[in-house]
């Protein structure tokens, strides 16, 4: 307890210090460069590889949302139930999904009770950019808490940089297979000089019913019931800019849905009542000031309140079915500040203090731990830029402690974790650039680890995880047809140790959560971009990413399991993706394929997932309507070749479905 | 040694002529088992529960016997096999999650007939286990029903209402005894019903102790319970009743999950708490005649099921492993040394045996 007041006294010391300094100063010549500059990263020179798709990429992908996004980059992994409401949990080079932190507009998203964010519910349409780091990110003005992860998923709604000059209306409807409806609206407006706000929302239904081949009889088709979800998502951001080195940027995020739980189909008796709604809301601010020429700080708050509804009308084993009634929350604080040292270094110091609480709302027959969790996280690194060689070096300081009502409480954890990345240009032009990275994580467990009624785990200890990454990217500017192209290869050996694993004891009914896995997995990721000279107003641009992952099990060497490929987990895979603009015709083919798998870890013709690709295309012909109107009439067919496929064995995959829609500026 | 064989003939003899004139006899018990079904679970969800053959002759296991026997079930059982049980000579397969009981003739693995367990609306009813007794094949169901199916027409004929989340069901002394569990119920339920196999009633419930799962009969018409308690206050319980004066005779504080009488002992897997061992309990005292049955050091991974051969005395204790990959059958005399093993691949969660003669 005393422990625990110290750090929350260091914690304000941090902020009391850093205040007086913001309003010390004045001057500021950095440019207010931030995780989510608008400028393309440049992951030539990164020093951990980094994935970037950008508004006009996103738009031509997937079912508008985040998980179909980010299933075109190299090296992850998506877990896809299939429909528009089925869980989407992104894993990224085999480290699990826990491992995988999601950054919303500069702050994280967290859900402590399931320990990993389903992306399926993150739509995309009002997202500028997905940004990818497979391993530590490397701006150091950023919360620390964005440290404290294996990969980082950054998604960017809205940069107030953007200069607008006056009020900013887009109106968009789409409808399509499967009783999709999809209206959305968004207005940008400033009010004075220094408020620039933004309000966005959309709507979106689906009956979810899609026809998929009986696995009982393949001459057959039945129909996915009890798969339908509604959605409704508002946000409003706000930025008021004392200067332009002096920002103060606001967001209010609310979502709520509805939607059947369809679960993966059980052979001669398939049947699901199970519903499950969703309620999160949160408020973030972000203060962000440069102090002299040389000096950034960033200071951060977010509330965050999730409610979450699942009910059994059909449960068998009680009269009254079931339901279940969770209410999780956060309260989070960050200070953040980089400074640049000489010329030739940058220190980025960030102190995270955040508390996750989870309560049990409805009736309960045992009594629920109700765990508070206290968080305080902080980072510390030194980054080198020279000319030819940047690298940098840094700790994360990781210390948790709960509180419970009932029962024990989680063992604390107090983790000090390096990550250290260095890249190297050999040549004159920084044309071809060699990158070396090395980073060691925790991942703590989640409530439902700990606390699950009869199958939590009090003693579990947090996963650990090891990430080296040796890369090499190059790009070179042709004077023939293709006008550049640039490649980036890695390879990587990543190691999970104290792998949390449900195990059931002695029958299926009664699980526990142990710390009982390792998994070993090196891979190589492979992206191709080539962009060809504007011929007869074709423009195009083709980008190819490759994966290959070895993930191998080798928690016990007496088990039959040692040393096999991790279920679900394709050892190929990868996605290409082909854009043209002519005139004004924007057309994009773009496909997703991944080798067989195996649904559980014995590699026998029983637990064959089959291999699949899947192919879409999108075309859109944006016009001028009138002076001040301005139209862009899209369709997009997605898995045009029909094929029935599986990402987890009993969940079917929509077959041949289509998007219809219209965005209007005004 | 031979009284017991003699009893097990007299039970057998008795079984045998309670059994219609119309029926195909079961081979008496006394002789050698040829093979052995193997029933997998499977893992949860995943449509993986396999019935396997193994030949005891030329030691050769058949993982998939019941896809090989019948192409036209080319994904197999489904999901969740529970129970398995050999009776007037077929082979009841009762299929928790996918709702329904197969019926398969026993000699060549062929499907004769497959029933449905759902509710007047339509909803699984999800067996449990089974016993046979007379005519009837009673089958316990999660929603509080003990369903019973004539052994002929292979209808459910009866639905006798018991407690929520029905589990194990024994015959014993011309009743039938049945576990309600009632996990989701406040407090747990603690019962036992009595089923009376003639007029198809519920004739009694008794409190046995929270949360009864496993039940065994012995010879003398006493029956035991395991008891697995709220996992809060009340500890895992193991309690005798005997079923002639409906009186609670004995109680121990001794925790188990499946139990198994055989000729004196009862032969005992842990639960939540409890031995990872299998063990071999005294009828006295319910004392652990030693912390492990097995005696030359084998080693079960994850015991999940024990099926004594009262033909050979013959232990057989199923492996589970680590419930993901395939499992293995472990086959020990009756004093715990290793007879022969099998994996049962692609078989995951191997529990349930029967034994062909």
């Amino acid at each position: 307890m005393k422990k625990q007041y110290r750090y929350i006294i260091l914690f304000i010391f941090i902020y009391a210090v850093s205040i007086p300094i913001c309003f010390a100063q004045q001057t500021d010549t950095l440019p207010n460069v931030s995780l989510h500059s608008k400028k393309p990263i440049n992951n030539i020179t990164a020093q951990v590889p980094v994935q970037v798709l950008q508004k006009n990429e996103i738009e031509k992908i997937g079912n508008n949302n985040v998980a179909d996004a980010v299933k075109y980059f190299s090296g992850v992994l998506v877990k896809d139930y299939g429909g528009l409401g089925g869980l989407k949990t992104v894993s990224v080079r085999s480290l699990g999904a826990g491992y995988t932190g999601v950054l919303y507009d500069g702050l994280p998203i967290c859900d402590a009770q399931a320990g990993q964010v389903d992306l399926g519910k993150i739509a995309t349409q009002q997202l500028n950019q997905i940004q990818l780091y497979s391993g530590q990110v490397n701006n150091l003005l950023l919360p620390a808490r964005s440290y404290a992860y294996g990969a980082v998923l950054a998604l960017q709604s809205w940069d107030a940089t953007d200069a607008i000059s006056k009020t900013q209306t887009t109106i968009s409807l789409q409808g399509g297979s499967f009783g999709l409806i999809n209206p959305a609206a968004q207005v940008s407006f400033k009010t004075g000089n220094k408020f620039t706000h933004r309000v966005n929302g959309s709507y979106q239904y689906s009956n979810g019913n899609y026809p998929f081949t009986v696995y009982e009889n393949a001459a057959a088709t039945q129909k996915r019931q009890n798969d339908d979800m509604q959605t409704i998502r508002l946000e409003y951001d706000m930025q008021y800019a004392f200067n332009d080195s002096n920002t103060l940027q606001i967001k209010a995020y609310h979502y709520q849905s509805a939607q059947g739980l369809p679960g993966g189909v059980i052979i001669y008796a398939n049947n699901s009542s199970q519903r499950l709604s969703n309620n999160n809301n949160f408020l973030q601010a972000r203060w962000q000031k440069n102090i002299k020429h040389n000096t950034r700080v960033l200071l951060s708050a977010k509330y965050n309140y999730d409610y979450k509804v699942y009910r059994d009308p059909d449960f068998i084993y009680s009269t009254n079915g079931l339901e279940n009634k969770y209410r999780q929350q956060e309260m989070y604080v960050s200070a953040a500040a980089d400074k640049k040292l000489f010329s030739l270094f940058t220190l980025g110091l960030s102190s995270d203090y955040f508390i996750n609480s989870l309560q049990r709302k409805d009736k309960v027959f045992t009594p629920f731990a109700s765990p508070v969790r206290y968080n305080w996280i902080s980072h510390a690194a030194l980054q080198a830029n020279g000319k030819k060689i940047q690298a940098q070096a840094g700790f994360l300081y990781y210390h948790q402690q709960e509180k419970v009502k009932t029962g024990n409480a989680a063992v604390g954890i107090k983790r000090l974790n390096p990550a250290l990345s260095l890249a190297w240009q050999p040549l004159q032009d920084k044309e071809l650039s060699l990158r070396l990275s090395y980073k060691s994580m925790i991942r703590p467990p989640s409530f439902d680890d700990l606390y699950y009624t009869l199958v939590g785990n009090t003693s579990l200890k947090p996963e650990q995880s090891q990430q080296w990454n040796l890369g090499i990217a190059g790009k070179k500017i042709f004077p023939g047809f293709v006008q550049w192209a640039s490649i980036t290869i890695d390879v990587y050996h990543n190691l999970v140790r104290e792998k949390i694993l449900a195990v059931p004891r002695q029958n299926l009914f009664q699980w526990t959560m142990l710390n009982i896995g390792k998994v070993q997995a090196h891979g190589l990721d492979a992206s191709l971009l080539f962009k060809t000279k504007k011929i007869h107003a074709w423009n195009a641009q083709l980008r190819v990413n490759y994966s290959y992952q070895k993930s191998l099990d080798v928690s016990d060497n007496g088990s039959s399991l040692y040393k096999t490929q991790l279920p679900y987990t394709p050892v190929h895979s990868g996605s290409m993706m082909w854009q043209v603009t002519v005139h004004q015709l924007e057309l994009s083919v773009s496909g997703l394929f991944s080798s067989y798998r195996y649904r559980l870890g014995d590699p026998i013709a029983d637990n064959l997932v089959k291999e699949w690709a899947s192919f879409e295309v999108y075309a859109a012909h944006p016009f001028q309507a009138s002076k001040n109107i301005y139209c862009k009439p899209f369709v997009s067919l997605n898995n045009i070749f029909n094929q029935q496929y599986e990402v987890i064995r009993f969940y079917p995959m929509p077959r041949f479905n289509y998007r219809l829609g219209i965005t209007i500026h005004l | 040694m031979k009284k017991n064989f003699l009893l097990f003939s007299v039970l057998f003899a008795l079984a045998f002529t309670s059994c219609s004139k119309n029926e195909t006899p079961t081979p008496p018990q006394n002789e050698p088992a040829k093979g052995l079904y193997v029933l997998s679970e499977g893992s949860f969800g995943q449509n993986n529960s396999k019935l396997g053959l193994y030949n005891i002759n030329n030691s050769q296991f058949t993982g998939n016997y019941f896809v090989q026997q019948n192409p036209s079930f080319p994904l197999g059982l489904g999901d969740t096999g529970n129970d398995l049980l050999l009776y007037g000579g077929k082979l009841y397969i009762v299929m928790n999650v996918s709702s329904y009981v197969m019926v398969v003739n026993p000699v060549n693995g062929k499907f004769i007939d497959s029933i449905s367990f759902r509710t007047s609306a339509g909803l699984p009813k999800y067996p449990r286990n089974a016993a046979a007794y007379s005519n009837y094949i009673f089958v316990t169901s999660s929603d509080g029903t003990v369903s019973a199916i004539d052994t002929l027409s292979l209808a459910i004929t009866h639905s006798i209402p018991v407690g929520i989340n029905a589990e194990g069901i024994v015959a014993a002394n011309n009743k039938l005894y049945v576990t309600n569990s009632g996990p989701f119920t406040a407090g747990y339920d603690s019962t036992v019903s009595i089923i009376d196999p003639v007029s198809f009633n519920e004739t009694q419930r008794m409190v046995v102790g929270k949360n009864p799962v496993g039940i065994t009969s012995d010879e003398a018409g006493n029956i035991y319970i395991s008891c697995q308690g709220d996992y809060t206050t009340h500890g895992p319980k193991l309690v005798k009743l005997n079923t002639a004066t409906l009186s609670i005779t004995k109680i121990a504080d001794t925790a188990t999950s499946v139990i198994k009488y055989f000729n004196g002992y009862i032969y005992a897997l842990g639960s939540y708490y409890g031995s990872p061992y299998p063990r071999k309990l005294s009828l006295t005292d319910f004392s652990a005649m030693s912390s492990n049955f097995i005696t030359d050091g084998t080693v079960v991974v994850s015991p999940y099921n024990i099926t004594i051969d009262p033909q050979s005395e013959d232990v057989y204790i199923s492996d589970a492993k680590n419930y993901v990959s395939a499992g293995e059958v472990f086959c020990f005399d009756k004093t715990g040394k290793k007879k022969f093993s099998f994996s049962t691949s692609p078989g995951v969660s191997p529990s349930k045996i029967a034994f062909t003669r």
